[in-house]
């Protein structure tokens, strides 16, 4: 059975049919899925979720799609850890970190989202999955389009990393690099994903596939015991996975599976691409977009899609943004590793980082419990901290020589 | 030999500084590509047109052109799809 409605414009609230569309018409307002709530009220209850398999499948009633899922069946339900170390370092007394670094298939929270995205794409009966991207959305795609029986198309600057291409390339995905700046491939991609019939996840199928990270704050909110934090601080890149934690716990408490609300949702970006932290920071309505210059990659879009109503979203709920540099990022990712055992990629570091700024600044009270979350995994983005690791002491085969280490 | 008129939809992201001018206005005057406005959105630091356009596929390679001249960035309704 279907609980989905149709999709509404996020702007101007005109509905549209369950189609592959993503933009109004009328207004270019971004599309978003419409669900029927009081049936979902009904019948999604906290026995009910809790009798199923531990994935993010488990609320599939608050996900948009019609039948069962059929990609990705095994994604989610990543740990929630209460930190012991972290948070002494910190001055916390209850911080907790969201995993995702360790998300299946391919290692980041995307596999949530391209999990929806395909199993919706399927239902539309699309034979090829594609998207555009830098990194761990690439990863998601080619993987889990090929456990799934589907083509796919990833689109990359043409001068990306060799390495970054592998981990696509090795699920049999077909990648094409394109010459030109930033600018050119997202305008490139735009004319492509319009022209051939392909389920582009993050155009076409866009409104289904950010729905996806809803599950990453409703198991927050299962594994809190059915409640939210004070605080949730998460990495901005399009700004679409922060508007959807405000979403997740507003229908949460819609459909009576929490009480509690009052979560300030925090936002967290790099300095060298901060242009929703700025707008925060500085009090405006709009975000001036930037050209990107930071190690964290996976959060570099300097004109995010997201943007205004990520603003929106956390001045709602009380919440604010911060950025940190590069070597802020780093400290945190190695801070995390060395305390918690849990190494993160850059966006991790920028989380983290953002975090520890927050409390700082006392916008985050010591007494206050507090959900990091960590999106992706650091063997991605090994080169970020190779060279601010301390070298393996080298010995020969002698008990001598490693007793002098000792000394 | 008669063109084909195409359509495109495209944000126009204006500098601050920029919003004071009548560059939409001038791109017709140049470039003759039709446009209707669907969207606005100006505050002192950034302006966010949404823009329709219509015209040959050379006249609309101009018109883009002529934004970017001016200082205006032009995008698909997308904006960045590279994630």
């Amino acid at each position: 059975m279907t609980f989905v409605k149709g999709l509404k414009c996020r702007e101007c609230a005109r509905d549209y049919p369950k189609d592959p569309l993503h933009v109004c018409e009328y207004c270019f307002g971004p599309l978003e899925v419409d669900y029927r709530y009081p049936q979902i009220k009904k019948r999604l209850t906290r026995k009910r979720i809790e009798s199923r398999e531990p994935t993010m499948w488990r609320y599939r009633e608050l996900l948009p799609i019609d039948g069962k899922p059929t990609v990705g069946e095994e994604v989610g339900f990543t740990p929630l850890i209460r930190t012991k170390g972290l948070a002494r370092a910190l001055g916390l007394k209850e911080l907790y970190i969201k995993n995702d670094a360790v998300n299946f298939p391919t290692l980041s929270f995307k596999d949530r989202v391209v999990a929806v995205a395909l199993t919706k794409a399927l239902e539309f009966g699309f034979k090829v999955a594609a998207c555009a991207s830098t990194g761990n959305l690439a990863n998601s795609v080619a993987a889990n389009a090929a456990a799934a029986g589907m083509k796919s198309f990833v689109f990359i600057p043409h001068d990306l990393e060799s390495g970054k291409v592998l981990g696509t390339l090795v699920f049999g995905a077909r990648v094409v690099g394109i010459r030109g700046t930033y600018d050119d491939v997202n305008r490139l991609c735009s004319e492509i994903a319009a022209k051939y019939r392909w389920a582009f996840v993050n155009i076409n199928i866009r409104p289904y596939y950010a729905e996806g990270s809803k599950t990453l704050f409703y198991e927050t909110m299962e594994q809190l015991g059915w409640s939210v934090p004070d605080h949730l601080v998460i990495p901005m890149a399009s700004g679409s996975l922060l508007t959807k934690a405000a979403k997740a716990i507003h229908e949460f408490r819609q459909m009576g599976l929490i009480t509690r609300t009052g979560c300030r949702i925090h936002g967290a970006q790099a300095t060298g691409c901060s242009p929703i932290a700025t707008a925060v920071k500085g009090g405006w309505e709009l975000f001036k977009p930037v050209r990107p210059q930071t190690i964290a990659k996976s959060l570099a879009i300097g004109n995010p899609a997201d943007g205004f109503y990520a603003i929106r979203a956390m001045r709602e709920s009380g919440g604010w943004a911060e950025d940190v540099s590069d070597k802020e990022i780093v400290e945190a990712m190695r801070l995390l590793a060395e305390t918690e055992g849990i190494f993160t990629e850059t966006a991790g570091g920028v989380t983290l980082g953002v975090a520890k700024k927050l409390v700082e600044q006392g916008r985050i009270g010591q007494d206050e419990s507090v959900v990091v979350c960590i999106t992706g995994n650091g063997l991605k983005t090994q080169e970020a901290v190779v060279d601010h690791l301390a070298k393996p002491d080298i010995i020969d085969a002698k008990l001598e020589e490693f007793d002098e280490l000792m000394k | 030999m008669k063109q084909n008129i195409i359509r495109r939809k495209v944000y126009l992201t204006f500098p601050g500084q920029k919003t004071k001018e009548a560059i939409i206005c001038d791109m017709y005057e140049k470039c003759r590509v039709r446009f209707n406005i669907r969207s606005a959105s100006v505050d002192e630091h950034v302006g966010l047109i949404a823009l329709e356009l219509e015209g040959t596929e050379k006249q609309m390679g101009k018109a883009f052109a002529y934004f970017r001249k001016r200082g205006v960035k032009v995008e698909p309704i997308e904006i960045n799809v590279i994630e």
